[in-house]
This record gives structure tokens, C-alpha cells and sequence, in this order.
């Protein structure tokens, strides 16, 4: 299929009413001349956000000795990169540096977290949180989008927590009209992401990763997802 | 008699201009600033194009053009993007004028864009500034292809996103693309993962399953979470 035999190409007309309004519009949404080479991804007050409870508590249990648990699924992205890099240590994954972490979270379009809270009815305001799943996806707010680092803590798995964490990032994306939800799943995931509707390479398309010149060095590629059975 | 010698001559003049395909002068720019939406619809749409992994045909067989909002929504989100001009009186004068010095200097000779210049080739990167990047909607204007072009742009965007310590750089290709890639430098993942994309399909008359499109695919939206009902389960010790 040859679309450019079907385009002609022809010298580009100013209408002055509809061509000239676009571009004022179209202006509107880009930023200054003065914006550096690189800009990281904006949050602006004016796209609408969707209605999407910060907080659900998924599962409450009292324990005999009076002590409230609570494991709560958060997508504020209020995520503690400390705690992020103990629950890494606990899964298996490789160490990676925490400025990049903390860089990464902070410009992902959404961070979906679970934590296991313990609450004393005694001491008020005083709770335990422990990070135990996490799951992040980046965007370009309108197209594509990529689910990256989906963790959970091996003592907690099994129990379908990781299909909530990924089922609502995939919500949230398809909320906002985001059609191309992609991830790059190791060989042992596979399956349980065919279980949630992902297909391996539909329609031929395929990711391709870059290759520098020199000799790699591998403490820079952090791109497998684990969640261990 | 006159009359035929003289066309011959100029077809003469023309044939060595058109059968080596020569670059045209360019100007490559990565301020976003730059872009214009309505010039980038079109040169996605020429190259059938249009953001979406499966995007949707119109009757005619050419490709449903892009929505110009989410376009821009789009170009706003990128980390990199990745812009080639050309100028606009190039693709006349090439066969009328086919010397490229007196083309160029009368010309103007200056670097040009936007106002002046024509968009032929884009590419764009998303990112989380931090550990990965994704190359998207890289397109060159179809009569100029096979020039180098697109592979500068991609060179452009991975000179970016090195300077900031970004290593981990995907793309999405279909087969198509895929050798245009594999001269980039790109090749299958070292950690051997498998792309997986997200197609599960809802119907758009069915009630219970919100849908959503993309592309031309109906994709089934997964339900808002509640509770589990795990009360006194193995979940918690």
C-alpha cells in the first residue's frame, strides 16, 4: 500500500481564517523558544483529570491483639525510593541509582502502589507502611504508553495483587484515551500478562532495543519485569 | 524541427538531475518551537501514519489522519523531538535551476524552518528522564526516503538522550521498519524480553465492559477496583 501516490503534494496555502486560528491554537500548546534541547514530560492544570480514588483499601483484617491490617492501593505516586530499593533487594532485581529512580517515578504518568499498613487503635496517626507491589507506566499523554517495573513482594503473591496494580494503570491509560499499552515481559511473565489481554507481538510489531557502538555497560539496563510465582 | 532539438536538450538537462537522487539542503532542529501540527498531520498521513499501532483506514485506502489535539497533546509529552526542513521552493527549483550553489545562495542561504521551510522528516522519543526512552512516529516525507534522512533523525534523538545518561532506548516497528532499525543500531533485547501489547477487545453494543478505542481495535477497559474479598485469606499473616 503506496499512500504517497495517493497525496499529492502541494505547496502549503495560508487560508488565513482556518489556517492562521490552528496555528494559534496549535501555538498555545507548545512551549517558548527559551525551552532547553530536553524538557521532561509537563503535568498542566488544564487537561481534565479523571475522577480516580487516590486511595483504595483493598484488604482489612483485624488481628487478635487488637492492631489493624490494611493493605491499601495508592496512585498518587507517593512512593519512597528507599523503600522502592528494599523491595527490589527482596524480589531480586539488580540494584540501579537512586537519582535515576527517583527521576524516573517523578516523570512516569502514573505510579500505582501497594502498601501493607498496620494500624494501632491506640496510637492515633501512627501507622507502619511498608511498600509491597508496585507498578509504573509512562506516556505521552495521548498515544502510546509503556508499563515498566511491576514488583511485588514475593511474601504477597499469588493472591491477584498484581493483576489489580496493572489492570488499574491499564484503566487509567484507556481512560485518558492512551490506545497503545505496551510492556517487554521476561520469558517467565509472559503468560500472566497473556492472562490480563496482552498479546506477544500482534500484527508482526515488535520492540527493538539500541545497541551502542561500544562495549555495553550492563549496570545501565533495567528493562525485565519479575513477579515471581 | 527547432522545437524538437530544444526539447530534447532539456530533457537531457533534466535526466541526470532525476536519475541520482541528490539531497536537497536540510535543516535539522530539536526545538519544539519548531513544529507546526498541521505540516506534521500531513507528513504522517503521506507516510500512512498515524500514531496508533493499529491505525485506521479510510475507503480509499489511505490512512485516517491523526486528531491534531492529541497530536499536539503528544508533541507536548516528548522528551525529544526531532524535526528535518527543507525548503519550500526546493522541490520546483530542482528541475528548473538544477545548479545548487546559485539555487542556495540566491536563495537566501540561511538556515531555515517554520515559516519558510517545509517539514519532511520527524522523529520523536518519550521518556521518564531517568532510566528509559521510547522512539515513536519517526517519518520522512516518501520522495525523499532512501536519502539518510530518517537515520539522522534517529541519531539526533539517541545523541539527546545519551547526553542525559539514557541508555535504555526502545521502538515499536513493525516488519516494514524493521531493517531501517537494524541500520540504526537497534537489534532484539539482550535481557530477551517479548513485547506485549495490550489487545484485549471489547463489544461497543455490549453494556457491561466499558470500551475504549484505539485505533481500530475496541479495547475492553478494565473494571475499577474494590475491595478483594480475601477477608481471613493467606493475604495477610
Amino acid at each position: 500500500m503506496d499512500p504517497s501516490s495517493r497525496v499529492e503534494l502541494l505547496p502549503y496555502l495560508w487560508d488565513a481564517q482556518a489556517g492562521y486560528g490552528w496555528l494559534l491554537l496549535c501555538r498555545s500548546f507548545l512551549k517558548s523558544n527559551s525551552s532547553p534541547v530536553m524538557e521532561s514530560p509537563s503535568t498542566s492544570a488544564e487537561e481534565e483529570e479523571e475522577p480516580m480514588p487516590d486511595e483504595i483499601v483493598l484488604v482489612e483484617k483485624k488481628l487478635p491483639d487488637g492492631m489493624i491490617e490494611q493493605i491499601v492501593f495508592s496512585s498518587g505516586g507517593d512512593v519512597d525510593i528507599y523503600d522502592l530499593q528494599a523491595l527490589c533487594d527482596q524480589v531480586g532485581w539488580p540494584r540501579r541509582p537512586l537519582t535515576k529512580v527517583a527521576a524516573a517515578l517523578k516523570n512516569s504518568f502514573m505510579v500505582a502502589a501497594l502498601h501493607l499498613i498496620r494500624k494501632s487503635p491506640d496510637t492515633e496517626g501512627y501507622d507502619q507502611k511498608v511498600l509491597i507491589g508496585l507498578a509504573r507506566a509512562t506516556s505521552d499523554h495521548a498515544f502510546n504508553a509503556t508499563i515498566w517495573d511491576v514488583l511485588v513482594d514475593p511474601n504477597y503473591q499469588g493472591q491477584g495483587l498484581g493483576k489489580a496494580l496493572v489492570e488499574q494503570l491499564i484503566r487509567a491509560l484507556l481512560q485518558r484515551d492512551i490506545g497503545n499499552i505496551t510492556l517487554f515481559a521476561d520469558n517467565q511473565v509472559v503468560d500472566f500478562y497473556k492472562n490480563l489481554g496482552f498479546e506477544a507481538d500482534p500484527d508482526g510489531i515488535k520492540g527493538m532495543f539500541w545497541y551502542p557502538r561500544k562495549e555495553r555497560k550492563m549496570t545501565n539496563f533495567w528493562t525485565f519485569l519479575h513477579v515471581y510465582r | 524541427m527547432a522545437y524538437l532539438s530544444t526539447l530534447s536538450i532539456k530533457s537531457l538537462q533534466l535526466s541526470p538531475s532525476l536519475s541520482r537522487k541528490k539531497r536537497p539542503p536540510l535543516s535539522i532542529s530539536t526545538n519544539p518551537s519548531h513544529i507546526n501540527l498541521l505540516h506534521l498531520r500531513d507528513l504522517l498521513t503521506s507516510t500512512g501514519q498515524a500514531c496508533d499501532l493499529f491505525p485506521q483506514f479510510m475507503e480509499d485506502g489511505s490512512v485516517k489522519p491523526v486528531d491534531i489535539k492529541k497530536l499536539g497533546l503528544a508533541v507536548k509529552h516528548s522528551s525529544v523531538l526531532v524535526s528535518v526542513f527543507v525548503k519550500n521552493s526546493n522541490f520546483l527549483d530542482e528541475i528548473e535551476n538544477p545548479n545548487f550553489s546559485e539555487r542556495f545562495w540566491f536563495g537566501g542561504g540561511f538556515p531555515f524552518w517554520g515559516w519558510n521551510g517545509r517539514l519532511v522528516g520527524f522523529g520523536r522519543a518519550v521518556s521518564d528522564v531517568g532510566l528509559t526512552a521510547s522512539i515513536h512516529d519517526v517519518a520522512v516525507f516518501p520522495s525523499l526516503q532512501g536519502l539518510g534522512i530518517g537515520r539522522m533523525i534517529i541519531n539526533r534523538i539517541i545523541r539527546v538522550l545519551t547526553s542525559r545518561d539514557i541508555y535504555d532506548i526502545s521502538t515499536l516497528c513493525s516488519e516494514k521498519e524493521r531493517l531501517f532499525f537494524e541500520s540504526c543500531g537497534f537489534g532484539k533485547d539482550v535481557l530477551e524480553s517479548t513485547t506485549m501489547i495490550y489487545c484485549r477487545t471489547g463489544n461497543e453494543e455490549e453494556e457491561e465492559g466499558e470500551v475504549k478505542r484505539g485505533g481500530k481495535k475496541v479495547l475492553l477497559v478494565p473494571p475499577l477496583l474494590k475491595r478483594l474479598s480475601l477477608k481471613g485469606s493467606t493475604l495477610l499473616s
